[in-house]
C-alpha cells in the first residue's frame, strides 16, 4: 500500500498530538507506577532533609551554643579544666558539622556559608595580625572578616596549637592575651550566627530540594550524588592525599592534615565516611522509609552494584581501625597504613563516580553537553 | 565501467527544480545561526574555548588554538552571521566559504567537545560552498536578477542527500553490535533514567521496551534514507523523521541534533511535493522566473564527488582495521557516525615519578581540566596521552626533566563494573607517539 501525502499528513498530526499530549501533561495525569516512582524519589529526598540534614543542623546549632557557653564561662575563668571542656565541646561540634558537610548543594552552596564555617586550613599569620592589631575584637569585627581567619579551623588554632598549658598561657599571661580571649569568644559567637544562617537557608530552600526529583543536572539526586562524589574526592586529595606528599613529591607533611592540631583528622574523615554511608543507603533514623541510592540502584536491577558500595564503606572503616593513632603520627610511622585507607577511599570513589553514574546514565543525569 | 559511468554522470547532471537546494539552504543558515548564538548564550565559549587552561587538540591539527575571549566572541559572531547570511542568500559564496572555514576552526580547537553534527555541520557547509543554492529565493538573486536559476544539476541536491544518509546508515551500522541488539545497552540504562516522564515514561518500566527501543532505533537508521529516498514512500518516511527525532530530542539531552536531522530531511522533498503542501496550506503562487542559461558543471566535479563520497563511505569502516572493540578503545570512534551508542564513564589519576630522585606526584585531572574534558578524557585513550604530555611538559618547566608517568584508570562501558582501562605500568612518557597508546588498553572483559 501506498503512503500518499494525505495519509502521512493524518499521521503526522494525530502522532504530533500524542506526543504533544504527552510532553505537556501534568504529574495529575501520571499513572500509578510514574506516581510511585515520583512518592520514591520525593520521600527518599525528604528523608535526607528531614532526618539528617535538618537534624543536624539543630545539632549544630546546639553544639555551637554549649561551645560558646562554655567558652564565655572560660573567659571569665581560664583554667586548664575549662580549656580542656572546650577542647572537648569543639571535638562534639566538629563531628557534628562532618555529618552536615556532605549536604552543599543548590544556595547552600552558592552562599559560600561553608567558607564561613569551616575553611581550612585557616590563616594564622591573619589571626595574629587581627590579635596583635587595635581594632575592637567583637562578634561585628569577626563577622568582617574572610573565612580563612574565622570558624571552626581558627577555633581549632586557637585552643589546639601547643599544648594545654602552653594554650592557657596564651589565654592568661602572654602578649596580647585579653584581645586573644576575646577573638576566641568572638569566634564562638558568630559560629552561632553562621550556623543559624545555614540552617535559615536549608529551611527556606528545602521545598524546592524536595520537590526538585527530575533527572537532569538540577535535580536533587544528583545534586547529592555530586556531593558524595566532591567529598570522596576531597578526603583523598586533600584530607589523606597532600599529608601523604601527593602534591610534593612524596614527602610526608602532617602540615597538610585537616585539624591536625586538634588530632581529629582520622575521626573526621569517619564522621563524613558515615554520612556518605548514611546518605546512599538513606539510613538515617527509625523511620519507616529508609529509602536511599542502594534501593535506586536495586531498581534499576543493579543490586550487586549496591552490595558492592556498601563492602566498600566497610572495607574503608576497617582500614580507619587499622590506625591505632592520630593520623598525624600514623602517617609518618605507619605510611603503609594511612596509604590503604586512601586506596579504599579511591576504591569507593570510582564505584560511586563511575559504576553509579554508569548505572543511572551520566548522559542524562551528569553532562552539560550538547548532543550525541 | 565506462557506461555505468556515462549512465551516473547522467543522472547527476539532469535539471531537477532548485526548490528542495533552497529550502535546505534557508533551514540550514538559520538553524546554524540560530545555534551558534545559543553557544555564546550559555557561556560556552568560555567553558570551551577559553577556561580551560589545556586544549585537546585533534592529531595533526595541534596548530589550531583558541584567541582571547573577545576575539573568540567575534569569531563565534562571524560564524552565526555568515550562517544567517546563507539562509539569506547575501553574499553566499563568501559567506559560506567564512562560515565552513570558521566553524571548522571552532570545531577543531577542542576534541573533547566533539560531536557527530559538528562533523556533519562542517562537511554539509563544505558542500555548500559548491553548489548554487543562492540562485533563486536569495538576496543575491534579487540584487542580480540574472543569477536566477529554475533549475539546477541533479548533483547540487544529490550530494546534500548522499550526506545526509552517510549519517543516518553508519549510525544504523554502528548499532549492529552485542550491546545494543542483545543487551539493549545503553537504552536500558537511558530509558530506565526516564521513568518520570508522563505517559511514555510508564513504558520504559517494561524489560522489553529498551530491546523494542534499540531495534527500531537500528532498523530506523539502517532503512530511512531509502525511504525518504523513494518517492512513494517520502511522506511516510519524513513523518518517521519527525517523530523518531522530536522523541530523542524529549528523551535525550541531545541539543541541536535532531533539529538539523529534520531540517536536513527536508531535502529530500521535491518541488511537487512542496506544491502539493503549498496548495493544502498556504496556496502561494511563486512567480517563475526567466532562466536565462542553465547552471554549468565544471568537468572536474562528477570525479571529485565520486573520490569525496568514496571516502565518506570506506573512512568510517577504518577502525576494523584498527581494533577489535570500537566502543572500549575509541581507535576509529570519531567521525565515523557512531552517534548515541554508548554509556561510558571512567576515572583518571596520573602518578609521575622523578627518575633521578624517585620523588613522586599524584596528578588529578580535576585540578587542571573543566568537567567536560576531564569526563571525555577519562575514557578515551588519545586524550590520556594526550593529558600525559602536558604533565611531562609541566614537570619539565619545574626542571624534572626526566620523569616517568603512569596512569590509574578505570572505565565503565554501557552498565559493566568499572575495568582497569590502560595497563597502570605503563610509562605514557615512552609513547612517542598517540598511536601506540592503544597497544596498552587491557582488553574489555564481560
Amino acid at each position: 500500500m501506498a503512503f500518499t501525502l494525505k495519509k502521512a499528513s493524518y499521521l503526522f498530526f494525530i502522532i504530533s498530538l500524542l506526543f504533544i499530549i504527552t510532553i505537556s501533561c501534568d504529574t495529575n495525569g501520571i499513572n500509578e507506577k510514574q506516581f510511585r516512582t515520583e512518592y520514591y524519589k520525593e520521600t527518599q529526598l525528604s528523608n535526607i532533609y528531614d532526618n539528617e540534614i535538618s537534624k543536624l543542623n539543630e545539632q549544630l546549632i546546639e553544639a555551637t551554643i554549649r561551645l560558646n557557653v562554655i567558652t564565655e564561662e572560660f573567659a571569665q575563668q581560664p583554667t586548664l579544666v575549662n580549656l580542656i571542656s572546650i577542647r572537648n565541646e569543639w571535638t562534639e561540634m566538629v563531628l557534628v558539622w562532618k555529618q552536615l558537610e556532605l549536604y552543599r548543594v543548590g544556595p547552600i552552596s552558592s552562599s559560600y556559608i561553608y567558607y564561613r564555617i569551616n575553611y581550612w586550613p585557616t590563616n594564622i599569620t591573619f589571626i595574629n595580625n587581627f590579635i596583635d592589631g587595635t581594632d575592637v575584637i567583637n562578634e561585628s569585627y569577626i563577622e568582617s572578616k574572610g573565612g580563612s581567619a574565622k570558624g571552626i579551623s581558627a577555633l581549632e588554632y586557637l585552643l589546639f596549637n601547643t599544648d594545654a598549658e602552653t594554650t592557657l598561657n596564651s589565654f592568661t599571661t602572654d602578649f596580647n592575651f585579653e584581645r586573644r580571649l576575646d577573638y576566641l569568644v568572638s569566634l564562638s559567637q558568630n559560629l552561632i550566627t553562621k550556623t543559624q544562617e545555614l540552617e535559615a537557608l536549608w529551611i527556606a530552600y528545602n521545598p524546592e530540594f524536595i520537590s526538585a526529583t527530575e533527572v537532569g543536572l538540577d535535580g536533587s539526586q544528583n545534586l547529592v550524588i555530586n556531593e558524595m562524589v566532591a567529598l570522596l574526592e576531597e578526603i583523598k586529595i586533600y584530607k589523606l592525599g597532600k599529608a601523604l606528599g601527593d602534591t610534593n613529591g612524596g614527602a610526608i607533611d602532617i602540615n597538610e592534615l585537616e585539624a591536625y592540631r586538634s588530632q581529629k583528622s582520622l575521626e573526621i574523615i569517619k564522621a563524613n565516611l558515615k554520612s556518605l554511608e548514611r546518605s546512599f543507603n538513606g539510613d538515617f533514623a527509625q523511620t519507616p522509609f529508609r529509602i536511599g541510592f542502594d534501593d535506586y540502584l536495586i531498581q534499576l536491577g543493579y543490586e550487586s552494584l549496591a552490595i558492592e558500595i556498601n563492602n566498600n564503606f566497610i572495607n574503608c572503616y576497617t582500614k580507619i581501625d587499622a590506625i591505632n593513632n592520630p593520623l598525624i603520627i600514623e602517617v609518618v610511622n605507619s605510611t603503609q597504613n594511612v596509604t590503604d585507607l586512601q586506596t579504599a577511599v579511591t576504591e569507593l570513589l570510582v564505584l560511586i563516580k563511575v559504576d553509579m553514574a554508569n548505572a543511572i546514565g551520566s548522559t542524562i543525569t551528569f553532562n552539560d553537553n550538547d548532543g550525541d | 565501467m565506462k557506461l555505468s559511468y556515462s549512465k551516473l554522470k547522467l543522472a547527476l547532471l539532469k535539471e531537477i527544480s532548485i526548490f528542495p537546494l533552497v529550502v535546505f539552504r534557508i533551514a540550514f543558515g538559520l538553524l546554524l545561526c540560530f545555534s551558534l548564538f545559543r553557544f555564546m548564550y550559555n557561556g560556552w565559549i568560555e567553558d570551551c574555548y577559553t577556561t580551560p587552561l589545556f586544549h585537546f587538540t585533534y592529531q595533526y591539527f595541534n596548530w589550531v588554538t583558541p584567541f582571547e575571549t573577545s576575539i573568540m566572541y567575534f569569531i563565534v559572531s562571524v560564524c552565526g552571521l555568515s550562517a544567517l547570511f546563507i539562509g539569506l542568500g547575501f553574499l553566499y559564496r563568501i559567506s559560506t566559504i567564512v562560515f565552513f572555514l570558521s566553524f571548522t576552526y571552532l570545531e577543531l580547537i577542542e576534541k573533547s567537545w566533539y560531536l557527530n553534527h559538528y562533523y556533519f555541520v562542517s562537511l554539509v557547509a563544505f558542500l555548500l560552498i559548491c553548489v548554487p543554492a543562492h540562485r533563486r529565493f536569495s538576496l543575491d538573486s534579487r540584487i542580480k536578477s540574472d543569477l536566477q536559476l529554475n533549475t539546477v544539476p541533479n548533483w547540487t541536491i544529490v550530494i546534500l542527500k548522499l550526506q545526509l544518509c552517510c549519517v543516518y546508515f553508519f549510525g544504523g551500522i554502528a548499532k549492529l553490535n552485542s550491546d545494543w541488539l542483545l543487551n539493549a545497552q545503553p537504552l536500558k540504562i537511558w530509558l530506565k533514567a526516564r521513568v518520570d516522564l508522563p505517559i511514555l515514561g510508564s513504558l520504559f518500566e517494561y524489560d522489553i521496551t529498551p530491546y523494542l527501543f534499540s531495534w527500531s532505533g537500528m532498523l530506523y537508521d539502517l532503512i530511512i534514507p531509502f525511504l525518504l529516498w523513494t518517492k512513494k514512500t517520502r511522506p511516510i518516511a519524513y513523518v518517521f523523521v519527525v517523530f523518531f527525532h522530536v522523541i530523542t530530542y524529549a528523551l535525550f539531552n541531545i541539543g541541536m541534533f535532531p533539529w538539523l536531522m529534520i531540517f536536513g530531511s527536508l531535502i529530500f522533498i521535491t518541488k511537487q511535493e512542496w506544491q502539493v503542501i503549498n496548495n493544502k496550506l498556504f496556496n502561494f503562487q511563486p512567480s517563475k522566473v526567466i532562466q536565462f542559461k542553465n547552471y554549468k558543471t565544471k568537468g572536474f566535479v562528477i570525479p571529485m564527488i565520486i573520490i569525496f563520497f568514496s571516502f565518506q563511505f570506506l573512512f568510517p569502516f577504518r577502525h576494523h582495521l584498527l581494533t577489535d572493540n570500537v566502543f572500549w578503545t575509541e581507535n576509529g570512534f570519531r567521525f565515523s557516525w557512531h552517534v548515541m551508542v554508548m554509556e561510558k564513564n571512567g576515572y583518571t589519576e596520573f602518578t609521575v615519578i622523578n627518575n633521578d630522585t624517585n620523588e613522586r606526584w599524584v596528578e588529578y585531572p580535576s585540578q587542571t581540566l573543566s568537567t567536560i574534558q576531564k569526563k571525555q578524557m577519562s575514557f578515551q585513550p588519545d586524550m590520556i596521552w594526550q593529558y600525559a604530555q602536558f604533565l611531562k611538559e609541566k614537570y619539565t618547566n619545574k626542571e624534572v626533566t626526566n620523569c616517568s608517568i603512569y596512569v590509574t584508570s578505570k572505565v565503565a562501558l554501557n552498565g559493566r563494573f568499572s575495568q582497569t582501562f590502560i595497563n597502570p605500568k605503563t610509562d605514557l612518557v615512552s609513547l612517542k607517539s598517540v598511536d601506540e597508546i592503544y597497544n596498552y588498553i587491557v582488553p574489555l572483559k564481560d
